[in-house]
C-alpha cells in the first residue's frame, strides 16, 4: 500500500454517539443522550485542533468514539495512516484497528487513574511495546529509558511505581506511554486541568516540543480557553453535543460568529485587575443533553435570540473561508473578540 | 532561561530536585505500615496465628490422645493443677492428685475423691500417648503431662471420658481448615465467574447474577441443612470434611462473586484500563495484568470476611448432626454433646469450645478491618 | 471600632503525621478589613484551606495550631478575641462559627448532605443561631435562595442536592453561609470546580452581594483571572508561608517576589496568542515534608543567590506602601532577619 501523502490525518464527518438510556425492571430504553450529535472536523498533520466546551458537553466522548473506546453510533473517523492509508475507524475491524493504533494514541485526564498502581514505570510505558513485539529484553530497558529522558523524568526512575510520583510527573509517564509507539496523532484529554498552574507550563511545552520533534498531530481537548488558545491552531467550540463553531485559533478568538463563543471569551477571567470586563449575560446553564431544547440548543441562553431559534435548528455553515458556525444570525451579528471586553 | 545540560536541554527540571523529592516506598510496604495502624488487627492475628499453631500441634498441647478415653472419669469436671496442697503449702511445681472413683455408700453415686497423700508432678516435655504432627512427624513429647494414675483435665471431659481440652485443639484442625477450603473454593468460582461477568458483561453476567441472587436469597441454615442432608452416610470422614466444605462453599461463593464483579465492573473503565485497551492489550493481559492485581488484595479481604460464615457454618452442621461425624471431632461437634440443658447445667465446661469459635470469629473480623485497611494503601 | 475584622499573627499550624510533621501553615499573618476582600493565592498544598479552616478552628487531629494568634474583631468585642485561645466546644466559638464567619467549599457535594433537601439543610443552619419559628425560617430560606439568584427558590427549597447542578449547589452553598449575615465569609475556591460561564456567574454574585451586605471576604483560590476579579488586597502563598502580600493592582502592576512573577510568567494569556513556549517554573512544588532550607523557593528560583537564599530565611518587609514581600531581592542583604 502506498503511504499516505494526504494533507489531512483525521477526518471526522458527523460523528454520532448516542447513549440509551434506561429505564424499569426490564431495563427498557426510553430515551437518549445524545453526547456526541454529528461532529464534523479535520486535522492536518503537524497541528493542533482545540476542542473547547463546557462539561457535560461531550468531548471525552468524542474523544472516546474516534478511538474507537466506544462504539459510534453513526458517522465516519478517516484516519490517514502513514502505512494502510485512508481507514474509516468507525467500521475497522479488529486486525485493523490493530495496525492502526500503533499511530494513534491517548492522554488522559486524571494523573491518578490513568496510570496502574500496580504496575512500575517500565512495565506501563514497556506495555505497548511488549504487545506490538517491538521490544524485549534489555532493548525494551532502553526504549522505556529513551522514553522517560524524552519526557524529563530520569531513567533510574524505571522501577518505581506510579504513587511515588507526583501528578505532573504522573502526567508525563502518560504521555511517554502514548509515545512509546512513535504515533502520528494523539488525542489528549485534558492533559494539565488536573495539574498545578506552574506545572500546567511545563506539561504544555512538553506536548508542543514533542509535537515538532515526532510531527504529531494533536487533539487537544480542554475548558480552560487560554490553554486552548496556546496551544492550538484550529479551536472547535462544542455545546451539547454538537460543534457551533470552529475557525482558526486568531479569527475565532478575535472575531467569533457563534454568541456561545462569545459567552465563552468574555467569562474568561482576566489575570489584569485593570481590565474592567463587561460580561456578556448569558443566563442559567448546560442543558440536559437528554433532552436538549428544540430549535437551536442555545437559545434559551442565548442574548441575541429570536423567534426563529426556538424553532429551526441552525445548521453549520461557512462564514467565512475555513470559518464555520451554527446561527441563523451568523453573518449578521456583530459579536466582541476576546480584547473587546 | 539557562538550559541545565542534561537530557532535557529545554525543559527546566533539575533532576536532583526531582530525586529529592520522591519517597520511594513499595506498595508492600505501604500496606504493611497501614496494617500496623490497627491494633485490633494485630492482636487479632496474633490470636489466629495462635489458634492455627495449636491446631497443627494439636497432640504435643492436648496430653491425651482424639480418642484417648478414661472410663473411670466419664463427664468428670476440670481437673486442674494446682499449686497449694492440703496442707497449705505452697509450691511452685504444678501438682495434681490421684483421684480414686468410689461408690458413695449413702446414694450409691460414683464419687471422686483426691488421695492426698501421693503429689504427681506435672512433667514438661515429657513422653506420653503418641501421635503425629501434619501427619507425618511421629512423636510423643507432650507440653506437659502427668502420669499415671493421676489425670490432668483442664477443661474436664466428657460422658465417654475424653479430655476435652486435648479434643478442643483436635477439633480446631477440622473447625479452622474446613473454612479454609470452604474459602478456597469460593474464591475459585466467585473470582472466575465475577470476572467474566463483570469484565464481559452480557448474557453470562446476568445470568450468573440471577443464579447469585437465588443463592443469596436463600435461608442459609436450611439450605447447608439440604446439602449436606444429600451426603451419602457410608463417606469416610475425609470425604465428609471435603463434602461440607463444598457444600459451605456452595451457599458461599455467590457473595465473593458479586464483590468480584463489582469491582472489575468499576475497574474495567479506569483509564489505565482503556489505555492499554488502546495498546491493543489482549482480555486476557487486560484481566492477568490489570485487573486481577488491582483486585487481588481486595478478594482476600473479602475472603477473610467470609471465612467466619463458613466457620460457623461448620459449627452449625455439626452441632446438628448433619457436618462432621465421629471419630473426627470438630468443634461443632463437641458442642453437639451439649445440647441438652440438663447437660449444660451440671456439664458447663462443655460449653468451653463455643469459646474457641467465638475467639476465632473476632479475630478473623479483626484481621479482615485491617487487611481492609492495608488494601487500599493510597487512601487518603 | 478596629478597622481590622481579622488580624491573623504568626499562625503555625502544623499536622503530626507518622511521616514526620508537615508544616502546612508556617508563621502566616495576614489581616482583612471591614468589607474588604483578601484573595490568598497559591498552589495546591500550600496551606491556603488549613488557614480558613485555622479559623474556623476547624483543623482536625492530627492537625493543631501551634502558635500564633487570630484576632477577630467582631460586632460587640472591641479590642478583638483570639480565637485561638478559644476552647474548640465553646459556645462562644460556635457562636462565631456561622453566625460571624462562615466558609463555603470548592466542592459542594461534599458539604451538603445528599440525604436531606435543600430546604432543610439552609433552615437548620438558620435555625442553630438565630431564635425563629421554623416557619421564619423556611421563609428566609426562601429569601436567601432568591438573593443568590435561585429560579424558582420555592421549589428548589423541595430539592435534595444531587437534583441540582454544580452551579445550583454552590447557589445553595452560599445562601446557606449568608443565611446568618456573617462578617466575614471565608470561599475556599467556590468556583473551581465549576465551568467558566457559571465561573462568571457566581464571582458576579458573590460581588454583588457584598455590596448588598457589606461582609468581608476571603478568598481562596489558584487562578491569577479569578483573583484579579476578585481580591483588593492579595496574599500569594508558597509551602505554608505567605511570601508576598500587596493590594491588587500594585501585585500586577508590579510582582516582586520570583515566585509570583514567575507564575504570572507561565500562564498563556488569552488574547495574545503567541507561538513560542511559555516560560515555565523548574521542578515541582517540594513535599510539605522536606521544605528547602532558607527560602522555600529557592531550589525553583530564577534569582536565586548562593550561600544567602539557601541558607537564611527572608522575612516579609515592606518594599512600598501596601506592598510586602519576602525575598532577598528585596532586602539589603538579610541583616534584620532572625531566622
Ligand atoms: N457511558 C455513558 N452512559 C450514559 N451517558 C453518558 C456516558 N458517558 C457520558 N455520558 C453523558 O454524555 C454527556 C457528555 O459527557 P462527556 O464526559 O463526554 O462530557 P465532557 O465534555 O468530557 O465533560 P467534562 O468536561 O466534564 O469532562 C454527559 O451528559 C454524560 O452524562
Ligand atoms: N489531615 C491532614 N494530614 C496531614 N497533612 C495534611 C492534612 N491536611 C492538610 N495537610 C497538608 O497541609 C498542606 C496544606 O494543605 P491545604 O489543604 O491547606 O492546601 P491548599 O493550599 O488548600 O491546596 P489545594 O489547592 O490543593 O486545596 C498540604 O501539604 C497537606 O498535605
Ligand atoms: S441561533 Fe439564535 S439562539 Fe442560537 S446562537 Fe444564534 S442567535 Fe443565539
Ligand atoms: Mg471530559
Ligand atoms: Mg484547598
Amino acid at each position: 500500500m502506498a503511504p499516505d501523502q494526504s494533507n489531512v490525518v483525521l477526518e471526522v464527518q458527523n460523528l454520532k454517539k448516542y447513549f440509551p438510556i434506561s429505564a424499569g425492571l426490564l431495563r427498557r430504553e426510553v430515551g437518549q443522550v445524545r453526547a456526541v450529535d454529528g461532529i464534523s472536523f479535520t486535522i492536518p498533520p503537524r497541528k493542533t485542533l482545540g476542542l473547547v466546551g463546557e462539561s457535560g458537553c461531550g468531548k471525552t466522548t468524542a474523544a472516546h468514539t474516534i478511538m474507537r473506546g466506544l462504539e459510534p453510533t453513526g458517522g465516519q473517523v478517516i484516519f490517514h495512516d502513514a502505512l494502510l492509508g485512508a481507514v474509516d475507524l468507525a467500521t475497522a475491524d479488529k486486525e485493523t484497528l490493530f495496525q492502526v493504533r500503533r499511530n494513534m494514541q491517548m492522554v488522559f485526564q486524571d494523573p491518578q487513574s490513568s496510570l496502574n498502581p500496580r504496575m512500575t514505570l517500565l512495565d506501563i510505558i514497556g506495555e505497548p511495546l511488549v504487545i506490538y513485539k517491538i521490544a524485549k529484553g534489555t532493548e525494551l530497558i532502553d526504549r522505556v529509558a529513551e522514553l522517560l529522558k524524552r519526557v524529563g523524568l530520569r531513567p533510574e526512575y524505571m522501577r518505581r511505581f506510579p504513587h511515588a510520583f507526583s501528578g505532573g510527573q504522573r502526567q508525563r509517564i502518560g504521555i511517554a506511554r502514548a509515545l512509546a509507539l512513535n504515533p502520528q496523532f494523539i488525542v489528549a484529554d485534558e492533559p494539565t486541568s488536573a495539574l498545578d498552574v506552574s506545572i500546567q507550563a511545563q506539561t504544555l511545552n512538553l506536548l508542543q516540543d514533542l509535537q515538532d520533534e515526532f510531527s504529531l498531530s494533536y487533539l487537544f481537548i480542554a475548558h480552560d480557553l487560554s490553554v486552548v488558545e496556546h496551544i492550538s491552531d484550529f479551536v472547535a467550540v462544542m455545546y451539547v453535543g454538537k460543534i457551533v463553531e470552529l475557525a482558526d485559533t486568531h479569527r475565532l478568538y478575535h472575531s467569533p460568529k457563534h454568541p456561545y463563543t462569545e459567552a465563552l471569551l468574555s467569562s474568561i477571567p482576566r489575570p489584569d485587575p485593570a481590565i474592567q470586563q463587561t460580561r456578556v449575560a448569558i443566563r442559567g446553564e448546560l442543558p440536559n443533553p437528554a433532552s436538549p431544547p428544540k430549535g437551536c440548543t442555545f437559545h434559551p441562553r442565548c442574548p441575541y435570540a429570536e423567534a426563529i431559534c426556538a424553532e429551526e435548528e441552525p445548521a453549520l455553515q461557512e462564514v467565512e473561508s475555513g470559518h464555520v458556525a451554527a446561527c441563523h444570525f451568523a453573518d449578521n451579528l456583530n459579536l466582541r473578540g476576546v480584547n473587546e471586553f | 532561561m539557562v538550559a541545565s545540560g542534561d537530557a532535557m536541554p529545554d525543559n527546566p527540571i533539575s533532576p536532583d530536585f526531582d530525586a529529592e523529592e520522591t519517597e520511594v516506598i513499595s506498595v508492600r510496604r505501604l500496606m504493611w505500615l497501614r496494617f500496623k495502624r490497627n491494633r485490633l488487627a494485630l492482636i487479632g492475628s496474633a490470636v489466629l496465628i495462635f489458634m492455627y499453631l495449636a491446631a497443627i500441634f494439636a497432640g504435643f498441647i492436648g496430653p491425651y490422645g482424639l480418642r484417648e478415653t478414661h472410663e473411670k472419669f466419664p463427664a468428670s469436671a476440670p481437673l486442674l493443677p494446682r499449686f497449694v496442697d492440703e496442707e497449705g503449702n505452697f509450691g511452685f511445681r504444678p501438682f495434681v492428685y490421684a483421684m480414686e472413683s468410689k461408690v458413695d455408700p449413702a446414694t450409691f453415686k460414683r464419687v471422686l475423691t483426691p488421695n492426698t497423700d501421693v503429689k504427681h508432678y506435672l512433667h514438661f516435655f515429657a513422653r506420653g500417648t503418641p501421635y503425629t504432627i501434619l501427619g507425618v512427624i511421629e512423636t510423643d513429647i507432650h507440653l506437659f503431662h502427668v502420669d499415671e494414675p493421676a489425670k490432668v483435665f483442664l477443661l474436664g471431659t466428657d460422658k465417654q471420658g475424653r479430655d476435652l481440652f486435648s479434643r478442643i485443639f483436635y477439633g480446631a484442625q477440622v473447625s479452622l481448615t474446613v473454612g479454609l477450603v470452604g474459602v478456597s473454593l469460593s474464591l475459585i468460582f466467585g473470582t472466575l465467574i465475577g470476572i467474566a461477568g463483570g469484565y464481559f458483561g452480557g448474557l453470562f453476567d446476568d445470568a450468573s447474577q440471577r443464579i447469585i441472587e437465588v443463592l443469596i436469597s436463600f435461608p442459609q441454615i436450611p439450605l447447608w441443612l439440604a446439602l449436606a442432608a444429600l451426603i451419602p452416610p457410608t463417606w469416610t470422614s475425609v470425604q465428609r470434611f471435603f463434602a461440607i466444605s463444598i457444600v459451605l462453599s456452595l451457599v458461599n461463593w455467590g457473595g465473593l462473586s458479586r464483590q468480584v464483579r463489582g469491582m472489575v465492573y468499576a475497574l474495567r473503565e479506569e483509564d489505565y484500563v482503556i489505555a492499554a485497551r488502546y495498546a491493543s492489550a489482549s482480555n486476557w493481559r487486560i484481566i492477568t495484568r490489570h485487573l486481577l492485581p488491582n483486585t487481588l488484595s481486595h478478594i482476600l479481604v473479602v475472603a477473610t470476611i467470609s471465612i467466619p460464615a463458613m466457620i460457623l457454618g461448620e459449627t452449625a452442621l455439626s452441632f446438628l448432626g448433619l457436618g462432621i461425624q465421629p471419630p473426627m471431632t470438630s468443634w461443632g461437634l463437641l458442642l453437639n454433646q451439649a445440647q441438652h440443658t440438663r447437660v449444660l447445667i451440671q456439664q458447663p465446661w462443655l460449653l468451653t469450645p463455643a469459646l474457641f469459635v467465638v475467639a476465632t470469629i473476632i479475630s478473623f473480623n479483626f484481621l479482615g478491618d485491617g487487611l481492609r485497611d492495608a488494601a487500599d494503601p493510597f487512601a487518603n | 471600632m478596629h478597622p481590622n475584622l481579622l488580624e491573623i499573627t504568626d499562625l503555625k499550624t502544623h499536622f503530626f503525621t507518622e511521616g514526620g510533621v508537615v508544616p502546612a501553615v508556617d508563621g502566616v499573618s495576614l489581616s482583612i478589613k471591614r468589607g474588604g476582600t483578601l484573595g490568598v493565592l497559591g498552589e495546591s498544598g500550600c496551606g491556603k484551606s488549613v488557614t480558613g479552616f485555622s479559623i474556623l478552628r476547624l483543623v482536625r487531629p492530627p492537625g493543631r495550631i501551634v502558635g500564633g494568634a487570630i484576632h477577630y474583631f467582631g460586632r460587640e468585642t472591641v479590642n478583638g478575641e483570639d480565637l485561638t485561645a478559644l476552647d474548640a466546644r465553646s459556645e462562644a466559638l460556635r457562636q462565631v462559627r456561622g453566625a460571624e464567619i462562615a466558609m463555603i467549599f470548592q466542592e459542594p457535594m461534599t458539604s451538603l448532605d445528599p440525604l436531606f433537601t435543600v430546604g432543610n439543610q439552609i433552615m437548620e443552619a438558620i435555625l442553630y443561631h438565630q431564635d425563629v419559628s421554623k416557619a421564619e425560617a423556611r421563609k428566609i430560606a426562601v429569601e436567601m435562595l432568591d438573593k443568590v439568584r435561585m429560579p424558582q427558590p420555592a421549589d428548589v427549597i423541595k430539592q435534595y442536592p444531587h437534583q441540582l447542578s454544580g452551579g445550583m449547589r454552590q447557589r445553595v452553598m452560599i445562601a446557606m453561609a449568608l443565611s446568618c449575615e456573617p462578617q466575614l465569609l471565608i470561599a475556599d475556591e467556590p468556583t473551581t470546580a465549576l465551568d467558566v460561564t457559571t465561573e462568571a456567574q457566581i464571582l458576579e454574585l458573590m460581588r454583588e452581594l457584598q455590596d448588598e451586605l457589606g461582609m468581608a471576604i476571603m478568598f481562596i483560590t489558584h487562578d491569577l483571572g479569578v483573583i484579579a476579579e476578585m481580591a483588593e488586597e492579595v496574599a500569594v502563598m508558597y509551602l505554608g508561608k505567605v511570601v508576598e502580600q500587596s493590594d491588587i493592582q500594585s501585585l500586577f502592576a508590579d510582582p516582586q517576589h520570583p515566585y509570583t512573577r514567575a507564575l504570572m510568567q507561565s500562564i498563556p494569556k488569552v488574547g495574545q496568542k503567541s507561538s513560542g513556549r511559555l516560560e515555565a517554573i523548574r521542578g515541582m512544588v517540594p513535599s510539605p515534608r522536606r521544605i528547602p532550607s532558607g527560602c522555600p523557593f529557592h531550589p525553583r528560583c530564577a534569582n536565586f543567590i548562593a550561600d544567602l537564599c539557601n541558607v537564611k530565611t527572608p522575612q516579609l518587609k515592606k518594599t512600598r506602601a501596601g506592598h510586602s514581600v519576602s525575598c532577598f531581592l528585596y532586602d539589603d542583604g538579610g541583616s534584620s532577619n532572625g531566622a
